[in-house]
């Protein structure tokens, strides 16, 4: 309990950004008793916010308050889960190239480069082509593409971790590589890695929200990629129905900054070196 | 008293973009069962080296040529595995920097259950860490563990309980450097390597720590790398003076802080031994370039007894009866020109 009012108290900025990701994951859990109405459900198209339907209707009908709880799903959904694709793969791959150094190293961060360089939308979105439409597509397309920053940034820290004393004495003690990494490596990489973690959250909901927009999402699910891409097709931009295309415009910007902020507080806090820049 | 450790003709080399660096050259060396050498020598003189070589951690550097045997096993020609094995359970040490040396992410209770773990299952992933928890129960463990520490004098100095729920950053450098030793001893090994154990002490803790390992060294073989004289004497049955990548002179602990006998020996200890009011000796020169010696006798440039041949050729090692030198000084006459 101390503990956690210690997470809490620490840092304003983090909580104000766990405070908005925690909304929507209660958006999420909640949808389907706190929409006022079926969102895949058709009505009268094109209405005016109303205390009826908070955000109107879009142009088949559906309430888009109710699209946009139920949206909440999908997008934290995705990012997650592609997230969690990302940082495991990245994690492994750092943690091996680092340990284990010499060719290995050589050849995973060649790879590593090579994905770097590569532009990972045009790349994302051949990918997607290719696979088809589809949430799990799309979490696995993130997952298997976003994770060479992380490689990246966990190698780093790694090489210098290998280099320590209580790994060196461990491994007097007859401890083997496996052990090591697993039981002196990853903790200490776990910080940076949270943080990393959820900065990939936020990457992969943009990715999310981008694919989607392009037709590249499940055109039946509701997310907020696909609100935002019926009202540019359907006329919501042109028409002028800011209704439509602002809420779920503003969910993923303020997904985007809760998370940008959790990470640097778990940086930081990792890291205390940095909370004077971060302060100014 | 049977032979445990024997070092032949040892040589380790690192290389770098600068070149070869000698970091040991010809090391002969043994330690009988239940025998206390120490090894000293200036900084940068290959001591620690010699005794990662023994454990076969001096990667980046290579063992170039030479043998170790532990008990009649030859170390040297171990795959990786198997000398795993070794570590920890046959050789284990105790590491010169306390600060760095335990995990911030574990308390020491963890650690502590650490190296028992390893001792039990080796230091595979999965039998450690799966079997580990179910080989022996947890209560069984914590005994032992109380056990060690409490001979260590860590019983009755702070209660063990809270202790092993501390982390390392919590503790004074006194009680993190018997931590190490307890986790050495864990591993129940034959021989016990400690790194500088008193160097990174203040004086209260370093008397604490010296007591631990003078009770220790009575029951088993250990080696003591130090440049502090006073855990030297109080601990060590026979002594070995390093010079540049090689032993220069050994001997029974007492006959070499009495009657050194190699001009380096000699001023290595006026170094230490001072009254108040004496001018402060030193041994002029720098440490050894381990990359380019001086041809000969690697002291002649410092040496202030050096003689024409001295330069010339490297001395061999002149035996007595319990010691061994390596000077022309007392060369039996083959050597010189």
């Amino acid at each position: 309990m101390s503990r956690l009012r210690h997470i809490l108290t620490n840092n304003k900025a983090r909580n104000a950004g766990v405070a908005i990701l925690l909304l929507f994951a209660l958006c999420a859990t909640l949808a389907p008793w706190i929409a006022p109405h079926d969102p895949w459900e058709f009505g009268p198209a094109f209405l005016h916010p109303s205390t009826t339907n908070l955000l109107g209707t879009n142009d088949v009908g559906q309430d888009i308050f109710s699209e946009l709880l139920y949206g909440t799903r999908n997008s934290l959904l995705v990012g997650f889960a592609a997230a969690f694709i990302a940082v495991s793969l990245g994690t492994v791959v750092g943690l091996v190239a680092g340990f284990r150094k010499g060719v290995l190293d050589d050849l995973l961060m060649g790879v590593t480069d090579v994905f770097l360089v590569v532009p990972m939308l045009p790349l994302a979105i051949l990918v997607s082509v290719y696979l088809g439409p589809s949430i799990w597509n799309l979490i696995l397309v993130i997952g298997l593409l976003w994770w060479p920053s992380t490689a990246r940034v966990i190698r780093s820290q790694v090489l210098s971790i290998r280099e320590s004393g209580y790994v060196e004495s461990a491994r007097a003690l007859g401890a083997g590589d496996l052990w090591l990494m697993w039981r002196h490596v990853l903790p200490n990489v776990l910080p940076l890695l949270m943080a990393k973690f959820v900065l990939t959250v936020a990457m992969a909901m943009l990715m999310d929200a981008s694919l989607s927009f392009l037709g590249l999402g499940d055109p039946i699910a509701k997310s907020w990629g696909m609100m935002l891409r019926y009202a540019f097709m359907r006329g919501g931009f042109v028409g002028g129905m800011w209704w439509w295309y602002v809420p779920p415009g503003l969910a993923i910007g303020l997904c985007i900054l809760s998370l940008t902020l959790i990470s640097f507080g778990i940086e930081e806090k990792s890291d205390p070196r940095l909370k004077r820049v971060l302060e100014r | 008293m049977s032979e445990l450790l024997r070092v032949a003709n040892l040589s380790v080399v690192f290389d770098t973009p600068a070149g070869l660096v000698h970091a040991n050259r010809g090391i002969n060396l043994t330690v009988n069962e239940k025998e206390t050498l120490g090894i000293m020598g200036e900084s940068g003189c290959g001591k620690t080296v010699l005794f990662l070589s023994l454990l076969r951690l001096q990667q980046p550097g290579r063992i170039a040529s030479g043998s170790i045997a532990f008990d009649g096993r030859q170390l040297t020609g171990l795959t990786a595995s198997e000398m795993q094995q070794v570590r920890g359970r046959q050789i284990a040490l105790v590491p010169q920097d306390h600060s760095t040396a335990l995990d911030p992410a574990f308390t020491v209770g963890q650690q502590l259950d650490e190296a028992l773990m390893i001792r039990e299952n080796g230091g595979g992933l999965w039998k450690t860490s799966l079997m580990g928890c179910r080989a022996r129960d947890r209560s069984a463990r914590l005994d032992e563990i109380r056990a060690v520490l409490s001979e260590l004098a860590l019983g009755e100095l702070v209660d063990t309980g809270r202790l092993l729920a501390r982390y390392p950053h919590q503790l004074s450098g006194g009680i993190r450097q018997r931590v190490l030793i307890a986790m050495a001893l864990l591993g129940h090994p034959r021989m016990l390597i400690a790194d500088e154990p008193t160097t990174a002490l203040d004086r209260a803790s370093r008397a604490q720590t010296l007591a631990v390992l003078n009770a220790l060294c009575r029951r088993m073989t250990m080696l003591i790398i130090s440049h502090d004289l006073e855990a030297i004497r109080t601990t060590c049955d026979r002594v070995a003076v390093m010079y540049g990548g090689r032993i220069i002179e050994t001997g029974p602990m007492l006959s070499v802080f009495n009657k050194p006998r190699h001009p380096y020996t000699r001023l290595f200890l006026s170094c230490q031994k001072l009254s108040r009011g004496d001018d402060l000796p030193e041994i002029i020169g720098d440490v050894l370039n381990l990359m380019d010696f001086p041809p000969g006798c690697s002291f002649h440039p410092r040496c202030p007894q050096a003689m024409p041949v001295c330069s010339l050729v490297e001395p061999a090692e002149v035996h007595f009866d319990d010691a061994m030198v390596a000077c022309h000084l007392y060369g039996s006459g083959e050597n010189t020109c």
